[in-house]
């Protein structure tokens, strides 16, 4: 059992205080804890791929991308599939599923049908949708509205209740301005201040949004305008996990109360922040290779009162 | 050289010999104002948009040309003279936009080798940007 892990996309340049570092395997999931912000245990389970069996889990799937067909993956629809397949093979089947955006890559409504066709596959209840910027950038949302608005204020933000645990699907992938990053709007703050307002502060919360809700390379507008007005609203409650897409690999960070996370794609690998001109899809990768750069996030929770356990894992 | 090096030439040159043999023909119909214009983009009275899904069979790209490469409006800046057809270009592997900042033009969707023409009219400055990734900026002005 080891305490320390390292990431094999190491953020460099990136704040290092409470940066989280994790240890990937392919074809395995890694489990780690944390305790007050703190690291306090990691031990990989042999063969095994899945959160531990906690009071319920859930499964984070994210930018499924349906429509991409250049390198490195031609068939996004099928990397979907396998990743359903592996939701369906996980010991203890997800109450639900949380997919961050970019579900579709052009908006076209063949595309949303394609997704919806495949995730219907997903032994799970019910499926929660945030959209990315792929999803809404034709028509202003009108479509992805008309789909998955139900339910939901606004550009599709909501929040619900699971056995004691507060979801809150944020979108800032809306309005975006000229030369800035993802931005969440006042109506939404607003939304969001009276969302949790009468909630006890040991409520446990999960947010979920496309865009990162912490600056991690503005450079590629990885990062969110306001989501620091919408954390301080959260400051107060004892457990915070911020579920992210977006940037197609994993980030993470623990500060104070919150711990932050980004999913892998199942469509395509994006390169580690700066190393490439571009956030475009990694070309060079060999076709052994590209499912171990794309895969799901199994969430724990664990027990009353603690983080959520958190464990990603491969398609391959 | 690489693919994506080979396929640019091959487009410039062959947008070369359109913008030869169709000049003439062409530059009397873009300035006589509202152009019919294909799935998507807006027309407004101090334009007129084309948008083509292929580049090879549609109207000359001139020189008056930007391409989107690696995430970027190449030239960022360009300055034209009212009347000029700007033509953008993609040649990246993601969709992109070219989409003002004051709603006078949007390219609608530009899928990989797309392009999208504005005819700019008014003298003015103008600004755009791409709606899916916002942090790629322009300017166009008119003088």
């Amino acid at each position: 059992m080891s305490d320390s892990i390292i990431h094999e996309h190491s953020a460099d340049g990136i704040e290092r205080r409470g940066f989280l570092k994790c240890m990937a395997w392919a074809g395995t999931g890694l489990i780690w804890t944390v305790s007050g912000g703190l690291l306090s245990s990691c031990s990989l389970l042999p063969g095994a791929t899945g959160a531990p069996k906690g009071i319920f889990t859930f499964v984070q799937l994210s930018d499924s991308h349906i429509g991409f067909n250049k390198e490195p993956n031609a068939n996004v629809t099928a990397t979907l599939q396998e990743a359903i397949a592996r939701i369906n093979g996980l010991p203890q089947a997800p109450a639900f599923i949380i997919h961050t955006g970019d579900i579709s890559h052009l908006s076209k409504p063949a595309e949303f049908d394609t997704a919806a066709e495949v995730i219907k596959s997903a032994k799970t209840g019910r499926v929660f949708y945030v959209p990315g910027e792929h999803d809404v950038f034709t028509d202003d949302g009108k479509q992805y509205l008309e789909r998955y608005g139900k339910g939901t204020l606004g550009s599709g933000w909501h929040s619900y209740d699971y056995q004691g645990v507060h979801f809150i699907g944020l979108v800032n992938v809306m309005n975006l301005k000229a030369g800035g990053l993802g931005v969440l709007g006042p109506d939404q703050l607003d939304w969001l201040k009276k969302d949790v307002a009468g909630l006890p502060s040991s409520t446990p919360i999960v947010v979920f949004a496309h865009v990162p809700l912490w600056t991690i390379y503005p450079e590629w507008g990885w990062g969110t305008e306001d989501s620091a007005q919408a954390l301080a609203l959260l400051k107060r409650f004892g457990t915070v996990t911020v579920l992210n897409g977006h940037i197609h690999q994993i980030m993470q960070k623990v500060e104070g109360n919150v711990t932050f996370h980004t999913a892998r794609s199942t469509a395509f690998p994006q390169p580690a922040p700066g190393s490439a001109p571009s956030p475009g899809p990694m070309k060079d990768v060999a076709a052994d290779k590209l499912r171990s750069l794309l895969g799901l996030t199994d969430v724990a929770y664990v027990q009353n009162n603690s983080p959520l356990a958190v464990v990603d894992s491969t398609l391959a | 050289m690489s693919y994506r090096l080979q396929r640019s030439l091959i487009l410039m040159l062959a947008l070369g010999f359109s913008s030869l043999l169709f000049a003439a023909c062409s530059r009397g119909s873009d300035t006589a104002g509202n152009e019919a214009a294909s799935d998507g983009p807006h027309q407004t009275a101090a334009g007129a948009a084309t948008t083509s899904a292929k580049s090879s069979s549609t109207e000359p790209a001139g020189p008056d040309q930007i391409v989107i490469d690696n995430f970027a409006f190449k030239p960022a800046k360009l300055t034209v003279k009212p009347g000029t057809k700007v033509t953008w270009i993609n040649h990246d592997d993601v969709p992109h936009t070219a989409t003002s900042t004051d709603k006078r033009f949007n390219s609608g969707t530009l899928d990989t080798d797309a392009q999208f023409s504005f005819v700019f009219t008014d003298p003015g400055t103008y600004d755009y940007f791409c709606a899916l990734h916002p942090k790629m900026t322009g300017q166009i002005t008119v003088k």
